[in-house]
């Protein structure tokens, strides 16, 4: 209906918006309520696990079984004429029935910390890198667990998807809405970038007075956006949706938060 | 034996396995699992964190007995899922390792190509007397070559101190 | 007795016994089962889930109580996430088909473009599943283009 009505006072010209996001890094925080039910969820599943078949990974009289066995605690086992304030312990293969079973297993990896050791002991990074301390908006190694997209200063000064205007005027040789895209971004962004776009299919519309604007979507897969074109564009950022919420007027921001992704 | 014995016994409801053994066990009576009363088999898992070769740690859950793992081949080096990327190189799974570390310390001994190298560097000086043989090169050490130390004037080349050698009984 | 001590001390003095008994193996076991099979049986036994399992788990009605209302939680929480999940699906699809009778509208021939046919297009290999901690490089910045 509304597009009928639209449709009366269609703008002339058509421009090619750009949704470039950088898809999350590592996996999404997890909140309080995630983090206590899983928690709950793998206590569960530890006192319900059968006891560790330790004789068929461990040959009897190797090393490798010494070496496990003697980082094992041991179990407490019935004795006549003792009172156990936790029940009867009712052991089996070497564990308590009634518990769940705690194995140890012996450190492998050597404790140098040399890069070109193999066995070097598991030092994982931080989930939080140095542009996340520093705030730097521009670099890609922010926010990991986020998506990021890409927004541009605009010539009045305000955080706008960046976006190109399409010759549809043009009588052979037309481009369609994604090539138009891509061949913008190159001439604003430099050619060093490898982008994949997600369909030819416009996923949203910015409608105002002067024009209409078609959102393609794509991701950014290697490589560096570097501002080429000063003129039009004063900054460019990659931010979070909740960043764009900040940034960006109420108005703009509800006509382009379904195109953006939620984490 | 016992896996292939499990198998049957299972499979054929008791019935006696006439293996190699012949071991027949008695037939016992199945244990009739009433409803709801079925469990589920738990296996007991570890949880493993697993580095992958650029550094990103996942944690997942083994039954394997060990807490770490460090892969050096994966997704994240290989040339075909890193198109955009410049300087992939397939790694050698045993570089670094074990193994590795073996061949350098050991490998002149053991293994076949070194041996032959070394061997055609010590030869030098036998090269210089017989310069009419064709010489075994490096790269093509094949079946033939063995044939040329079959020759009348081989000189046959000595390796590292005096081996013991055992002497003939004079009897 | 000593008459009986007296007579044995005389009798092997006499026959010189040979007789020397030792415990050799065992060739029967207690259940009638030759001793290849009995070891099976342990065998067997040892691996057998039965002795493997836990014990049950025995919750008190307060416990049980507690599980059940946890597990109405997360369903719960599921659900919400779910009916946003579906809503925001929704909402996208209809931006894409306002998008699409604008531009119809507006422009057919970039319609027919928008509207191609894209079978056969695949995700690219480097758009990678998170991991749980991020790599020592984050971002391939060095990227050249290529052609």
């Amino acid at each position: 209906m509304s597009v009928k009505a639209a449709a009366s006072s269609i703008p002339k010209a058509v421009k090619a918006g750009l949704v470039l996001s950088r898809v999350p890094i590592v996996t999404p925080e997890l909140n309080a309520l995630e983090n206590k039910y899983y928690q709950y969820q793998a206590e569960l599943e530890r006192r319900l696990m059968w006891t560790f078949p330790s004789y068929f990974y461990f040959k009897k009289g190797t090393l490798a079984e010494r070496r496990f066995q003697s980082v094992q605690k041991g179990v407490i086992s019935k004795q006549p004429g003792v009172w156990f304030p936790k029940g009867v312990p009712d052991v089996r293969h070497n564990r308590e029935r009634s518990q769940k079973q705690d194995i140890m297993l012996p450190r492998e990896a050597s404790e140098g910390s040399n890069k070109s050791d193999v066995s070097r002991p598991i030092v994982p990074n931080s989930r939080t890198t140095k542009a996340d301390e520093n705030n730097d908006i521009t670099s890609l190694d922010r926010k990991l667990d986020r998506t990021l997209h890409l927004l541009v200063k605009d010539d009045k000064g305000s955080w706008v998807l960046p976006s190109f205007p399409v010759d549809i005027e043009a009588k052979e040789g037309k481009k369609a809405l994604h090539e138009t895209a891509e061949v913008g971004l190159r001439k604003i962004g430099g050619e060093d970038i490898n982008t994949w776009t997600v369909s030819n299919t416009p996923a949203g519309v910015l409608q105002s007075e002067k024009d209409l604007q078609f959102l393609i979507k794509s991701h950014i897969i290697a490589g560096e956006f570097k501002l080429k074109d000063e003129k039009s564009i004063k900054e460019f950022a990659w931010l979070t949706k909740d960043e764009i919420k900040k940034a960006v007027d109420e108005r703009y921001f509800n006509s382009i938060q379904y195109v953006l992704a939620e984490n | 034996m016992l896996k292939s014995l499990i198998a049957k016994r299972f499979a054929s409801g008791g019935t006696a396995y006439h293996g190699v053994n012949q071991v027949s066990l008695p037939k016992r009576p199945l244990r009739k699992i009433r409803l709801g009363k079925a469990r589920p088999a738990i296996y007991h898992q570890f949880d493993v964190q697993v580095e992958l070769s650029d550094g990103s740690v996942i944690t997942r859950c083994s039954q394997f007995p060990k807490n770490e793992i460090r892969l050096i081949q994966d997704q994240r080096n290989c040339p075909l899922w890193n198109q955009s990327r410049d300087g992939m190189v397939m790694m050698d799974a045993n570089s670094s390792g074990r193994v590795d570390k073996f061949k350098q310390k050991y490998g002149s001994v053991y293994s076949m190509e070194e041996q032959a190298a070394e061997s055609t560097g010590k030869k030098e000086t036998a090269k210089k007397l017989q310069e009419t043989e064709p010489e075994p090169s490096t790269d093509d050490f094949g079946m033939d070559d063995y044939l040329t130390l079959l020759n009348t004037n081989a000189v046959q080349v000595q390796k590292g101190g005096k081996m013991a050698t055992k002497k003939k009984d004079k009897k | 007795m000593l008459a009986s001590a007296a007579s044995r001390k005389n009798a092997l003095k006499v026959v010189q016994p040979s007789l020397n008994f030792v415990r050799g193996k065992r060739t029967k076991s207690k259940g009638g089962l030759n001793p290849q099979a009995q070891r099976i049986i342990t065998q067997l036994s040892v691996m057998s889930a039965s002795r493997k399992q836990p014990k049950l788990l025995k919750l008190s009605r307060e416990d049980l109580i507690k599980h059940d209302m946890i597990q109405a939680c997360w369903a719960q929480y599921q659900r919400e996430l779910r009916e946003k999940r579906t809503n925001l699906l929704k909402l996208q699809y209809e931006n894409i088909e306002e998008a699409m009778n604008l531009l119809e509208q507006v422009d057919p021939e970039l319609y027919e473009m928008a509207n191609a046919e894209e079978s056969g297009k695949r995700v690219p290999l480097e758009l990678r599943v998170p991991t749980q901690y991020p790599p020592n490089n984050v971002w391939y910045y060095d990227y050249k283009k290529k052609d």
